[in-house]
Order: C-alpha cells, then structure tokens, then sequence
C-alpha cells in the first residue's frame, strides 16, 4: 500500500467571487518529488499557503502526515522544511546567527549540511542577510532547510529572483541531498527548464482547472507539438486531441496528447486542409508553454 | 529530592532562548539609544537642579516645587511613550514585512505561546529601561529633595512609564493586526489612553485610579492573541 505524505481532496478555493480553482485533488507520495506547476496567478502560492493552515479553504481539504493542514502540530511542523515564495526569512540576522537560531528548534539539526552550503559560496559568516542578493538569500534559506534534515520538504517558488547559475546550484544541491536522504518533496515554480531531472509527478494547473496530472517523464514522452498552415481563421475547441492551439497570422501550433496520425485524422475529420503539417521537437519549457498556454 | 528536567523541556527552554536572542538582535541598540537619551535628560535635570538651587537657595527651590507642583523632571515625561512606540516597531515591524510573520507561524512552537513570548520580552526591555531611568532619577531627586519630595517624584512618573507599557503594547497589537479598520481602532484606543495618563497637572495625581491602568495593561497584554490568532488563519 502506497504510503502518501499529502493529500489534497477536493480542495476549492475563491478570493471573494474569484475562483482560484475547483475541487483540486492530488497526493504526494513518500519520498517522491512531486512538482506542482502553473503560471503565475494560478494558485501555486495559495495551496502552499492552506497546505501550512496560513489560509483555510473555501472547501475541502488537505492532509499532511495524516493531520488537517490547519491543524498541524508542531511536532509535525519540525518535520517540514518550508521555503516561502521569495525566500523570505530573517534579514536582521548574519549567517551564523540564523543558523544558531535554527539549531535549537529542531532534533535532528545538521550544521555542517549549512556551514558546507555558506563555504562553497565563500560566505562570511559575519554576512547580513539584508545586505545579500537573493541568489546568496535563496542559498542559506537552502541550507537551513537542508540542516533541518526534514521529511518532509515544500519549496514554494524556489526559482523567484534567482538567476540561471543560482537556480542551477539550487537544483544541483537539492538533488543531491534528496537522492541521499530519501525526503519526500513539494516543489512549485513557473519556470519549468530546471526541472527536467528532478520531478517524479507533477501536477500543472490552470485557470480553474487542472491541465494535468501524471508522472513528469510520461508528459515530456507524450505531449507533442504539431505545427501547419492554414488560409483563414481556424477555430478548433479544446477537447481530448486539441490541449492548446496557438497562431501567428496563418501559422499554427497544435498541442496534443495524441500521436501525429491521430491528430491529422482528427484535422481532416472536420475537413480543414492543413500545409505542411509537421511535429516539432519541443524543450520542456516549450511543453509547459505548449500546455499551460501563452496568455 | 534531585528534580531533572525532561528532554522535551530542555529543547522548549532552547527554543525559548533562541527566541529571546533573536528579539534581543532586533532591540539592542533601541535598549542602548534609549538608555544614553534617558540618562542625557537625567544629566540635563541634574544640571538644571544644580544651577536652580545655586541660584534661589535649597528652601526657595524646593517650596517652589512643592507649592507650585514645580515639575523639575518633565524632560522624561514622553520618553517611555517614545520608547514603546521604537520598541514595539522595531520588534514586529520585521516580522510583518513579507509576511514575515509565517516564519514564526512555522516554528515547531505554539504561535500563540511565541507571540506572548515577543511580548514579554519586548515588555522587559521596556521595564528594564525605565527601571534604569527611574534609579537615576531617586539617585538625582536624593541629592537634592527631602525624602517626601523624592517619593512624590516617583509616584508621578509612574503613570509616564505605565503609558510607554501601553503604548507598546498597543503599537504591538497594531503591527500585527492584519484589519485597517482594526488597526484604526486600536491606535485611536491607544493614543487616547496614554494621552491621559501624561496630562497630570499635580504630582501623583493618578495614584488612585493607577490600578485600573494596570488592569488595561493587563488586559492589553494578551489581546495580540486575537489578531494573531486571525493572522495565523489568513484574515486580511
């Protein structure tokens, strides 16, 4: 039996008369990594924020090691790293005094797992945290997460601000320790290039709905770019062949689930001549684009 | 018998103390500017003191202040105010920006018990420093008044520093309250109930009711709950 760590069920939530999203269900396995994507504005930050009782839900709910998110512990709570959106923590405090004050909060503390993070970047341990650029930011809200040795970890926007070298060394050290010590992890983020390597499963969702849910590898296999030319206007629906289509005067991108015949059948079904019709290799983030849509 | 405390004890006294320095980072130098400002009007009243009495004579001076009510000290008078309203911004302000305040909400440590930890630390700050200034202040009165005068100056001051208790307490509330209306509320509260207890026109005119001013404090003490409370919950 699959040992889940979070569970969301039926999870809706509204900013006044805006619905964020409707009946979001997902779970997170033990020891995976599970992505949970989306443009900005989508509800990433918002389920992080009722996943941690910081928002109660307009309904549903989610659990985490078994307990309602707006009931959490603090015995559970020192299980979970959390990384808020911008990286935000302490400014006041120098490198070695966050770590300090950390330490006695949590059992299992490593401060070597910090103090190796703050060498490599060649960081004073005198070093304000205000006086830092949020590349240098994001590394010791990184470190003391991963010294806080959790089960547990929710990396909420880990990429906000940080350019592609510290997203990178981000990714790299992240990796790393999870492949080590097996934790469980909850990444949200819009940028989706680093992530190629690092996502078991993911979830990606839109504007009230969710887009998708499968396991990340699956989606890069199965998701395809087709683009042709067409005279005119081309007004195709969404439906289960047609994810997301997109134009620039008469050139067309078909995104699809489906394979290259089965979707110039599906064109000639509805009698739409179609030139130079072709597949496209696409990146990861042209299929996240390709998915989540470009407006 | 030899009482030993438990483990899970000992880690919640660590927790404590790494909070207890983590408020103390965010108001040494508050503590520090407030005590050199505190002294520097002791400093100036002492001068002032010296200078009246060299001038008009011990007598003259001193039934200047006892019939006139004389107020020799006033310098100190909106210092505990100014003092509470620093302390309180300086503690909860950072916690606020960025939404700050989630960090402490993830602390494997009951937010509630860690708000009035903040506040009793920050009410501690306070008290030490006006504990501080009213020792400088007997020390002065004792150099130059009788006895009754020096107690009568003490009595007076009190309502002064029991205001910078309110004020912070209030300011703090403030802070976090996540509610503008709320936050409008407590700082109309707030200012009116100082704005009384420094507009004395006798020494120790406030002796009497100084005990339902505490109450307020008392009262004050634990209310950040609530905004803290609807804070942690997400209220806006």
């Amino acid at each position: 039996m699959k040992n889940y760590i979070i569970e969301c069920k039926n999870l809706t939530h509204k900013y006044g008369d805006y619905l964020v999203y409707n009946d979001l269900n997902f779970k997170v396995e033990k020891g995976k990594i599970f992505g949970l994507l989306g443009k900005n504005g989508m509800g990433k930050t918002t389920t992080i924020n009722i996943m941690m009782g910081f928002l109660r839900p307009t309904s549903g709910s989610i659990k985490i090691f078994g307990e309602d998110s707006h009931r959490i512990s603090p015995q559970t709570r020192a299980r979970i790293g959390l990384l808020h959106e911008g990286h935000v923590t302490y400014e006041f405090f120098n490198v070695e005094q966050v770590e300090r004050f950390y330490s006695r909060f949590y059992p299992k503390w490593k401060r070597e797992y910090y103090y190796d993070l703050m060498d490599k970047m060649g960081m004073n341990y005198d070093h304000k945290i205000s006086k830092m650029s949020c590349g240098q930011r994001s590394q010791v809200v990184l470190g003391l997460i991963l010294a806080q040795v959790p089960d547990l970890m929710i990396l909420d926007d880990y990429s906000m601000g940080l350019d592609a070298g510290y997203r990178r060394l981000f990714i790299d050290y992240l990796k790393n320790y999870v492949e080590k010590m097996e934790t469980t992890v909850l990444i949200t983020s819009h940028i989706i290039q680093d992530l190629e390597k690092l996502i078991d499963d993911t979830i990606i969702i839109g504007r009230n709905k969710v887009l998708l849910q499968m396991n990340f590898q699956e989606f890069l296999q199965k998701f395809h770019q087709y683009d042709f030319d067409f005279q005119g206007k081309l007004d195709l629906t969404l439906d289960d062949t047609v994810s997301n289509l997109e134009s620039i005067n008469n050139h067309y991108s078909l995104f699809s689930f489906k394979g290259k015949d089965e979707v110039l059948q599906y064109l000639n079904s509805k009698n739409l001549q179609v030139e130079g019709f072709k597949e496209i290799n696409m990146s990861l983030e042209d299929a996240f684009i390709g998915l989540t849509g470009k407006y | 018998m030899l009482l030993l405390a438990s483990p899970e004890s000992i880690e919640e006294e660590n927790m404590y103390r790494s909070l207890f320095q983590k408020e103390w980072i965010k108001l040494r130098w508050a503590f520090l500017a407030f005590l050199v400002i505190g002294y520097a009007a002791l400093f100036s009243i002492a001068s002032d003191l010296h200078y009246g009495i060299k001038m008009h004579g011990a007598v003259k001076y001193w039934s200047n202040v006892i019939t006139y009510h004389s107020n020799y000290f006033s310098l100190l008078k909106s210092l505990p105010v100014l003092g509470g309203i620093a302390i309180a911004l300086l503690q909860f302000v950072p916690e606020s920006i960025n939404r700050r305040y989630r960090l402490f909400f993830h602390l494997p440590i009951n937010e509630q018990k860690i708000l009035l930890f903040m506040l009793w630390v920050g009410t501690g700050i306070t008290l030490v420093i006006d504990g501080l200034i009213l020792i400088g202040l007997y020390a002065i009165a004792t150099l130059f008044f009788p006895a009754e005068i020096v107690t009568i100056s003490l009595l007076t001051t009190l309502p002064w520093f029991l205001a910078g208790i309110i004020t912070y307490l209030g300011v703090s509330t403030l802070a976090i309250e996540p509610s503008w209306v709320q936050k409008i509320a407590i700082g109309v509260t707030t200012y009116f109930t100082f704005d009384l207890l420094l507009s004395e026109r006798n020494f120790a005119q406030y002796n009497d009711v100084l005990v339902y001013y505490l109450l307020i404090t008392l009262i004050l003490g634990i209310i950040i709950l609530y905004p803290g409370h609807r804070l942690r919950k997400g209220s806006k």
